[in-house]
């Protein structure tokens, strides 16, 4: 009908290049992963499981949850501060939106290119571990941070304040401004999100054991499906509405309780409803000039890299191997104990009002 | 217009390997629609490996190229799957709920004792369900395959939250986590990456050999056009999402074996790179082209392009942003080249003439822009 | 071909058909919001509430004016996927340009605020659109590329920082909670949008263009539609709307970080074909979008009032969905039934038969 459909020669020709340069691809990748079998050490440059001392050009790689706000570039901004002082070269980097393939990916090419040391704020805790242990495996360090992993995929975990402090610290703000009587509602993160879950937990084990709290009723735990800010704020107008009756909100996390201060500023209930919880002093600041909110806690995200950094170099060199009882100093942190299952608390929590919102230069 | 070359004299006849009527067969139209494609996906892959060891000489190293493979298998099998439905002329939203649910019940089943293996298959059996519903919905229906498949991808996401809320189950028994990030017979290359280029060629032996495959393409091209032709177009589109679905819960097994975590949410991020996956792959957005083994070259692509660009020192943003380019450079690009060639074709049409370089050259149009330009649908 | 057969929604019994067709397919989703509210607001104390209504109200009318730009691109046979990083990008670069314009006051800054996002969304638009136009690219992959690439470029603008609640100005911050007539200023503000949008795709030629192009685009071509100029201006308009709904984010939630307005374009999607408008173009309205976009979200509310769990929720709006959606099928297909006997069953073959044989 028309020549298109007239095959000819042509086809010959392009079906043999198509299949040369399919079969070339195809060899090259198998030759390339069939080729040293012997051991994954070869001359990528990568050492096997014995560390070697760092050199000056010891390279250092951080993986964020996902990179573009705040408490990761300051936590960034901390670990630099003391990279530079110990000589290390730090690459931040990460997926632009939390996922645990993309950590993946940024894990391996860290160990590709021959990284000494991995931070990492997990995504999803346990479905990065394999490719962590993958890299210890290959004589890389992992420090986590914010995030856990499982403890086999790392050896030191650094926590900007301890679960227990800020289980805390939150009721007793909450408390303290409730006249310790009343119901409240947690809003909180992703169901998935295991440093909420711990926390909340912790929270509750509290409101139950310890006395002061008898009065106060844990309504529920919201759960958002999402950590955006648009889904925070939909859900603490939702909180209200169903829960009319209750005295205060607790937000855990920076997005949760700028949205639920947020709602209850603008609906101009501030005298009816307490928000407390984990806040970023810069995020809070509105409200509370305006008083809406009283009191919120935070750590230094600064402070959490600036220890993990310190951490890092502590296993590097060989001082610490991040067993319970290990201790390092941090410069003019002071010094540090590893806790129970490799864990680190940078600090204690900081109760921020209006007249200590700038007390960290964040 | 007359098949037959008229051969000026002294000139030898082209040798040609195909018989008669099987040039005009299905195969061979297929095949020369989209090879050009397909060398094209080839010579990027080469560039990019040669431009990445060149920026780094850790990039062509066995663990690198192991780890590279890995990684890319949750997203290979979740593009395979929907790549047939994107022929059909559908789009399936839904295959990484489906993942996650699927997921999500082999976890719990064997959490709760079962063999790990009978789950899976369980599993397996589930996504096809899962499928099944989507094509159902769709083809009973008639509805817009988007928006079904927008709803039922909360609602899987839902019904998986439902039943694991928050919780993650850990620790899978070690023959799937062998199944998932080891090495075939103790060498480097993943057991989980030999699995998928082996469904990759049942799937493109299916696809590209079978009265099924020719259907699902006749429907991408004219849907109405091959309901007239007495294929059942009804059946296969709901065969279609069956397979996505199937495949989806494939991707799910492997997803448990390589991050040995199972959790509501899971590869939840994945569904927008399965797709560019697929549409990189030379399968037309609006459906009736594409082949399998290009699919599997843009999953390659995709995969040498993130981690040759990570091996660079990009960041997540600089690689995000350079995915989308090379998603305009290579779309824009082949269809700039087509229709330089379509123009090129029809002005040597013009010419009665027909030396064998002439020939040779309008012969070598791709049928797949004429394709295009006949299609204006959407999803 | 006829002018007639290209106005929307036109059936083929004339124009007493055209003029039941054009009231049913509005009237009939209206009635399903009415029996929603209807329904909620007696069994649901909550739900009556003034507060409630109000957020609520506000809430669907930013998602109504970004499907409402959605919706034109939908009737016109092509997609956006990138409205939710626009919305992002424009919301961003504007939020940190106010606040460092926190000390000039008055009308300028008015000025600026409006047309700055609503700037950037078309500038952010025409991108898509010459890729789609010129470039040829099917629209779901230019703008699947371009979603990649906005949301890229959110992260590289807000060098790790996001705009902070204090740097919002107290007007802009307080239009939520304003209230004109005990109606919430969002909601005025999206009644104007779509009243405006409603007019133009209904009696200006530019509307009826795009509405033939989502048609029959072959056809269109032939009227001499100049289709490619509508595509880029279809996709230039969703922009803008998309840009101005960034504004309206920054009023409504104060901080602005990078990751703002993502998986937005989805909900937006949704509410435009809850509300009617045919994902294979040609049909649907903006009056349609904004009532999918209340829909929805009174849906959600309802949900939300009766503390359903939230995974619950979550597995009911996908039902609702596609219960919607099949309801509004079903509702379609056996009004349109007696004209369109002689009209194939599926959607979008015969252009297909009519340009095969053209092109060969």
């Amino acid at each position: 009908m028309n020549a298109k459909l007239y095959s000819g020669a042509v086809s010959v020709r392009h079906r043999g290049l198509f299949t040369l340069c399919v079969s070339f691809v195809v060899v090259a990748l198998l030759v390339s992963a069939c080729g040293s079998s012997s051991s994954s050490s070869s001359s990528n440059g990568v050492g096997t499981a014995t560390t070697s001392a760092p050199t000056s050009t010891t390279k250092l790689y951080m993986i964020p949850k996902f990179t573009g706000i705040p408490p990761f570039t300051q936590a960034d901004q901390g670990a630099q501060q003391f990279a530079q002082q110990f000589g290390y070269q730090l690459t931040y980097g990460g997926p632009t939106s939390s996922s645990a393939t993309q950590q993946v990916q940024f894990i391996n090419n860290a160990v590709a290119n021959g990284y000494k040391g991995i931070f990492i704020s997990a995504d999803d805790p346990a479905a990065v571990t394999p490719a962590l242990q993958r890299a210890q495996q290959n004589g890389v360090t992992v420090v986590s941070f914010d995030s856990d992993v499982l403890p086999a995929g790392r050896s030191a975990y650094v926590q900007g304040t301890s679960a227990q402090q800020i289980a805390d610290i939150q009721l007793q703000m909450l408390g303290s401004q409730i006249n310790y009587t009343g119901d409240f509602v947690i809003l909180s993160a992703q169901a998935t999100d295991s440093n909420q879950v711990l926390w909340n937990n912790l929270l509750v084990q509290d409101l139950k054991t310890n006395p002061k709290y008898k009065n106060m009723h844990l309504v529920t735990i919201i759960n958002p499906p999402d950590d955006s800010t648009p889904t925070a704020v939909q859900y603490a107008q939702n909180v209200l509405k169903a829960y009319p009756t209750i005295k205060g909100i607790i937000a855990p996390t920076t997005i949760a309780v700028a949205a639920a201060a947020q709602v209850v500023q603008q609906e101009g209930m501030c005298n009816k409803y307490v928000v407390t919880g984990l806040g970023d002093p810069k995020q809070m600041e509105s409200y509370v000039t305006s008083g809406c909110v009283k009191q919120f806690a935070l750590w230094g995200f600064s402070r959490e890299g600036q220890v993990a950094m310190c951490a890092m170099h502590a296993i590097l060199t060989h001082q610490i191997t991040g067993k319970q009882g290990d201790t390092f100093t941090c410069g003019n942190l002071g010094s540090f104990t590893v806790g129970a299952s490799g864990t680190v608390t940078a600090g204690p929590p900081t109760v921020f009002t209006d007249s200590n919102l700038d007390l960290y230069t964040f | 217009m007359s098949t037959v070359a008229h051969r000026p004299p002294g000139t030898k006849p082209r040798r040609s390997f195909s018989r008669g009527d099987a040039a005009n067969s299905w195969i061979n139209v297929a095949l020369r629609r989209v090879m050009r494609w397909e060398v094209g996906l080839c010579l990027l892959i080469v560039i990019v490996m040669a431009g990445s060891s060149a920026a780094s000489s850790n990039f062509l190293t066995p663990f690198n190229l192991e780890t590279m493979a890995l990684n890319a298998t949750v997203l290979g099998f979740l593009a395979l799957g929907v790549a047939p439905v994107i022929v059909t002329g559908d789009i399936d939203l839904s295959i990484a709920s489906t993942l996650a649910l699927c997921g999500v019940v082999m976890a719990v089943l064997w959490q709760h004792g079962m063999n790990i293996w009978a789950a899976a298959g369980l599993a397996i059996v589930l996504g096809g369900i899962l499928g099944l519903v989507n094509g159902f919905v769709v083809v009973m229906f008639e509805l817009p395959s988007l928006a079904v498949t927008l709803g039922s991808m909360s609602t899987y996401t839902g019904i998986a939250f439902l039943i694991l809320q928050g919780n993650a189950i850990i620790n899978f028994p070690t023959s799937l986590v062998q199944l998932g990030s080891g090495g075939l017979f103790s060498s480097d290359f993943p057991i989980a990456s030999a699995i998928l280029l082996i469904c990759a060629a049942i799937l493109a032996f299916v696809i590209h050999w079978t009265a099924f495959g020719k259907s699902v393409f006749a429907i991408g091209g004219n849907r109405q056009a091959a309901r007239f032709s007495g294929v059942p177009v009804a059946r296969t589109r709901i065969l279609v999402f069956v397979i996505a679905g199937v495949f989806a819960a494939l991707a799910a097994i492997f997803y448990l074996g390589n991050f040995d975590t199972a959790q509501a949410n899971m590869a939840a991020d994945q569904l927008l790179p399965a797709i560019t996956a697929v549409i990189l792959g030379g399968v037309s957005a609006y459906g009736g082209a594409g082949t399998i083994p290009g699919v599997v070259l843009a999953l390659i692509l995709l995969q040498v392009l993130e981690s040759g660009l990570g091996v660079a020192g990009l960041s997540g943003q600089e690689q995000t942003i350079s995915v989308g380019l090379l998603l305009i450079i290579a779309i824009s690009g082949g269809v700039a080249i087509n229709a330089a060639r379509n123009r090129f074709r029809r002005s040597e049409q013009r010419s009665s003439i027909a030396s064998p370089e002439t020939q040779e050259v309008s012969q070598t149009v791709s049928i797949k822009s004429e394709d295009q330009s006949t299609h204006e649908q959407g999803h | 071909m006829n002018a007639r057969s290209v106005t929307p929604g036109i059936s083929e019994r004339g124009r007493f058909g055209l003029a039941r067709l054009l009231r049913i397919r509005e009237v009939g989703l209206i009635a399903i919001v009415v029996i929603v509210s209807v329904v909620a607001a007696i069994c649901i104390p909550a739900f009556r509430n003034g507060v409630n209504l109000r957020e609520m109200l506000n809430n669907a009318a930013v998602v109504a004016i970004v499907a409402l730009g959605e919706s034109l691109v939908l009737l016109s046979r092509q997609i956006d996927l990138s409205v939710g990083a626009i919305l992002g990008l424009a919301a961003f670069i504007t939020g940190s340009l106010l606040g460092q314009l926190s000390g000039l006051g008055g009308v300028g800054i008015v000025l600026i605020a409006i047309l700055l996002p609503v700037f950037i969304g078309v500038v952010l638009g025409l991108v898509n659109g010459l890729l789609i136009s010129f470039a040829r690219m099917p629209a779901i992959i230019a703008t699947l590329a371009t979603l990649s690439i906005y949301g890229g470029l959110q992260v590289v603008v807000s060098g790790g920082s996001q705009v902070y609640a204090y740097q919002v100005p107290t007007w802009l911050s307080q239009l939520y909670t304003t209230t004109w007539l005990g109606i919430g200023s969002f909601v005025w503000i999206g009644a104007v949008w779509v009243i405006l949008f409603s007019f133009v795709m209904r009696t200006l030629r530019w509307g009826r263009d795009l509405y033939a192009m989502g048609s029959n685009p072959e056809a269109a071509r032939y009227m001499a539609i100049p289709t490619r100029r509508r595509t880029i201006e279809a996709f230039v308009v969703c922009g803008a709307l998309a840009g101005f709904g960034g504004l309206l984010y920054i009023a409504q939630y104060g901080n602005v970080d990078a990751t703002a307005g993502a998986g937005f374009e989805l909900t937006a999607i949704a509410a435009a074909v809850v509300g009617g408008v045919s994902l294979f173009g040609g049909s649907g309205s903006p009056l349609g979008a904004a009532l999918g976009s209340v829909l929805l979200l009174e849906i959600e509310n309802v949900l939300a009032l009766l503390k359903i769990s939230i995974f619950a929720q979550q597995t009911l709006q996908g039902v609702a969905i596609i219960c919607a959606v099949a309801l509004y099928a079903v509702l379609m297909r056996r009004l349109q039934q007696p004209a369109s006997r002689n009209r194939s069953q599926s959607d979008n073959d015969t252009p297909q038969v009519v340009k095969t044989e053209v092109q060969q």
